[in-house]
Order: C-alpha cells, then structure tokens, then sequence
C-alpha cells in the first residue's frame, strides 16, 4: 500500500486557494441566480436549460458532505491518496490550517483547533459548551502572545499532515465512518504538534 | 502563486462536477435501484420482485431522458427562436 497526501489544491499556495474559492463561490451564485431567471424567463427556450441547472444544484447540494471516495468502499491495496477521503468540511479546514502554518507560522495542531472552532466544526468533537468556550478563549490567547512562530513550507506541513491524516483515517474506518472527519483529526491531534509550548499548552487544556 | 495550477485545478473541477452528476443521476441511481429490488426480493419474493423491477424500468427510463429531454427542448426552442 502506497500512501499519499497529494492535492493540487494544497500544492498551489495561500493565493491560489483563495483564487479558487473565490471562483467556487462566484460560479455558484451564478448558476443559482442563472436557473432562477432561466426557470421564470419569458422566452420558452430558456426555461428547460433552467430546470437542468436546477437539477445540478439540487444534486450538488445532495452530495455537499460527499467526499471524493468512501473509506468503506474505496479503501484497498495500491495507492491511496489520502486527502480523497477527507470530507469536504474536512479538507476545508485541512487547507485553512495549512495557511495558518505556511503564512503565520501557527503550529498546525493549535491551527486545526483554531479553524474548527471559527468554522463550527469542534462542535462534533467537543460537545460541552462550557468547555468549548473555555477551549476558544484559550485557543485566541495562546495564539495573540504566539505571534511569531516558524513559518513552515508547504512540504514540511504536508509531511505532518500525511501521517496525521493517515492515523485519522485508520481511527475512521475503525468507527465504519465513510469519510475522515474532524473528529478523527481531533482524535490524532498530538500527530499534529511541532512546537513544545504549543504541546504543553494542548497538555494544559486536558486536549492531549 | 502557481497560475498554470489553479487553472488546471478550475478545469479540472468543472470537468469533475459534471461528471459526478452524471455518475449520481445515471449509475447511482442504477445501483440503488438494484439494492431496493433485492430487498424486495429478500422480503416479498419473485413477484413482487419482477412487478417492481417493471416500474422501476419504468421510472428510471423518464429519469434518465429527463436532463437530456430539457437540454434537447432549449436547443430546440433555442434554434426555432432564432
């Protein structure tokens, strides 16, 4: 078995990301506005293109938390391109982690906290909300007096993530889950810590 | 900032977002459809089995023709227009 951590997406850099973000959300606010003055347009050709454009959002939105492949079905011998499984939630963060660590030089483990708690996500793995905003409170001051640390390259952080995201993934398919979610990288998170200080901050919040 | 990746990765999104509707609409809808009739089979038996798979045929045909109906009625309607 062959394990990869590969994706043009985490390859091409900060701005590349937020270029194609940027087009993602242009394109599907189009497409929704598009079917709607397609579907209730005057002229008869233009109103079966608009119902076909709703089909595809319908099927889009169907399959919002698909991931790529499944880790049920798809999971075998040969090479296994870890980010295919990640759900999309989870790639999400995975890139945003990534440019916390490659731009501001945030340890990658207190960088997944960081992003999961802005996202919503450290709701499914933290589920006391007492706890939870005790978690982000922390999280924002260990970061505002952390502002100079090592920012890394993206191969360096691909590294961490590789064997991170392949411990998740084994955790995952333990659970029969069909995708790696972030709270499989919860689970893993020591994987995910470089720095000492950001170790024992994760240590003194009862996180690892 | 890789451009020549970012564009390879727009196109190739593009191209993978209508293939997936195509694979969710055609093949899934297939699959799920055979599972359903050997549930049927499994609990009410050939008959019911075979009555199913007839309307099942029968719906999956109108689901099939319907995104290539609406793409053949624009360019129709399209071309009469112009």
């Amino acid at each position: 078995m062959q394990i990869l951590f590969k994706d043009p997406k985490i390859e091409m850099g900060i701005f590349g990301r937020f270029i194609v973000r940027l087009f993602s959300y242009v394109t599907y606010g189009a497409l929704a506005s598009m079917a709607v003055v397609l579907v209730f347009a005057e002229l008869v050709w233009m109103e079966p293109l608009g119902w076909l454009i709703v089909l595809f959002l319908i099927d889009k939105l169907i399959h919002i938390n698909s991931g790529r492949k499944s880790l049920v079905k798809d999971w075998g011998e040969g090479r296994i391109n870890l980010v295919d499984y990640l759900s999309p939630a989870c790639l999400a963060l995975l890139e945003k982690m990534i440019d916390r660590a490659t731009f501001l030089g945030n340890d990658l483990a207190i960088a997944f906290l960081k992003e999961a708690l802005d996202s919503g996500e450290a709701t499914s793995f933290i589920k006391d909300k007492i706890f939870l905003k005790k978690t982000e409170k922390r999280v924002a001051e260990y970061l505002s007096s952390h502002t100079k640390g090592r920012v890394k390259s993206t191969e360096e952080v691909k590294k961490v993530l590789e064997k991170w995201v392949y411990e998740a993934a084994l955790a995952a398919r333990s659970e029969g889950a069909v995708y790696i979610e972030s709270k499989d990288l919860f689970l893993k998170i020591k994987l995910g810590v470089e720095d000492a200080s950001a170790g024992k901050f994760l240590n003194e919040l009862g996180i690892i | 900032m890789n451009v020549a990746l970012v564009i390879y990765y727009l196109i190739r999104s593009v191209l993978e977002s209508l293939f997936l509707f195509i694979k969710h609409w055609y093949f899934d809808t297939w699959l799920s459809g055979l599972v359903f009739l050997d549930w049927v089979d499994k609990k009410w038996g050939r008959v019911a089995y075979y009555f199913s798979g007839l309307i099942f045929l029968l719906v999956y045909l109108i689901w099939a023709a319907l995104p290539i109906y609406l793409l053949a009625k624009g360019i129709r309607d399209y071309a009469n227009f112009v």
